[in-house]
């Protein structure tokens, strides 16, 4: 791989990336014409390529002339992952909270159900801060304590050493991979040895009480099936942070994974109900009786949720495909 | 600190402070980056190329230059001009460097 590729690669992924592919084409360019001048008749070697890298500066030093400032919260490197998980994290809280207060409003005494209403938006606004603000310190950290160059002294850096460049779209995603073993060990573990642990809150008579939300018999169906995609995943995802690029073997395995937990996912919809009333009955047949139309609403709303997911997913396969194709042509 | 180091320090400070003006000056034809420095250092102007890209970004944010990617010998090159707002910047900026210069003139002679 060309060096001056890498140097180039190194630069500009420390760049915002509205700038990126602007100022590595520029930056290319220059430092091609800068090694023919250094050159002229004869042929370049990679001696002369090396001695200029190092003339022109460190990767690092280069990237900040372009961005001021040069210190950040949450820098270029990391940015993107970020909003993405911030994005995550937002949805995921805005059903959460949604959900929770569809319930206590259904349970909710006649005359309090304007007031829940009413408090819908402070709860949601103030869970999205919550979260807001967990990610961003979470990031703020990963920026910090992940600056690769704290050890790299002034002059002892070499153009050499410079990584592999590779096309963005082959780039690993490497704490993204990490998020995603951690967040599916976590799925593996909870629905397989707790699933009963998963509550539904509601109040009755002035008490929280909570009671497993899920359905035994429905998980234990889909259980299997879910197990193998999300070993299958974490293997695809271990082999991906070993290999440290995509190729065509690990895209194809990705897709194929998303095309299973489709089939799976519309199962889901199409089986019975997750979430279930059967923990209740033993306790209290009249509450059952006020919380099955919750349930019924729940149930349904987990499945539109999972059609949105095979949507998502879909459009996913779909452009990831496109990518594939367009690069082999 | 020593005398060359504190001359050397200051001749910077005024270097640095008439980089923009050439730099304009040198646009009002389209060039682009590597020719540009060439024609500065030819003509005097040190600028280093890691301050020379990000001034003509800086400029170009400012609206008084712009710049075109340009294919030519098979390299890919960014050119960059003045724009119409740039020309007339230029235009009132080299009357001030003019005021300036007769100023600190007048100055210096005065105190000799």
């Amino acid at each position: 791989m060309n060096l001056i590729d890498k140097y180039v690669s190194e630069v500009s992924r420390r760049l915002w990336k509205k700038n990126r592919k602007d100022i590595e084409k520029e930056l290319k360019s220059t430092l091609e014409d800068m090694l023919e001048e250094k050159i002229g008749d004869r042929e370049a070697t990679e001696e002369d390529v090396v001695e200029l890298l190092k003339e022109y500066g460190r990767p690092k030093d280069v990237a900040s002339s372009y961005n001021t400032p040069d210190k950040f919260l949450i820098g270029p490197r990391v940015f993107d992952l970020y909003a993405l998980v911030l994005k995550i994290v937002l949805g995921v809280v805005l059903i959460l909270t949604l959900l929770g207060s569809s319930i206590s409003l259904v349970f909710g005494e006649v005359s309090n159900i304007f007031i829940e209403l009413l408090l819908i938006v402070p709860r949601i606004f103030s869970a999205a801060v919550g979260a807001f603000g967990g990610v961003t310190i979470i990031f703020a950290l990963i920026e910090h304590f992940t600056d690769e160059e704290i050890d790299i002294k002034d002059e002892d850096w070499e153009p050499k050493d410079l990584p592999e460049a590779v096309e963005e779209y082959d780039r690993v995603n490497i704490l993204g991979l990490i998020a995603k073993i951690v967040l599916t060990i976590f799925a593996l573990v909870l629905f397989n040895f707790y699933p009963d642990k998963i509550p539904v809150f509601y109040q009755s008579g002035g008490d929280w009480v909570f009671v497993s939300a899920l359905n035994m018999d429905a998980l234990n169906k889909f259980l299997p099936y879910l197990n193998i995609l999300w070993i299958l995943s974490i293997i695809l995802s271990f082999v991906l942070l070993l290999q440290g690029e995509w190729n065509l073997k690990t895209k194809a395995g990705d897709i194929l994974l998303s095309v299973f937990s489709i089939i799976i996912l519309a199962f889901m919809i199409t089986g019975p109900d997750i979430i279930n009333l059967k923990g209740l009955e033993t306790i209290n047949p009249e509450l059952v009786k006020d919380l099955t139309p919750v349930f019924a609403i729940l149930g349904s709303m987990v499945k539109v949720f999972f059609g949105i997911l095979i949507a998502v997913i879909l459009f996913d396969i779909v452009k990831k495909s496109y990518k594939i194709i367009r690069e082999r042509v | 600190m020593k005398e060359e180091k504190i001359i050397e320090n200051f001749t910077q400070e005024l270097k640095r402070g008439i980089i923009t003006l050439n730099v304009l000056n040198e646009l009002i034809e389209p060039e682009y980056g590597y020719s540009l420095a060439t024609k500065l250092q030819e003509k005097g102007i040190e600028i280093e190329q890691n301050t020379l890209y990000p001034l003509l970004r800086r400029l170009e944010k400012q609206n008084i230059i712009e710049s075109s990617w340009a294919l030519e010998d098979s390299r890919q090159r960014k050119y960059y001009s003045l724009n119409e707002k740039g020309k007339k910047v230029l235009e009132k900026l080299k009357l001030e460097w003019k005021k300036i210069v007769e100023s600190t003139n007048y100055l210096l002679e005065g105190e000799e």
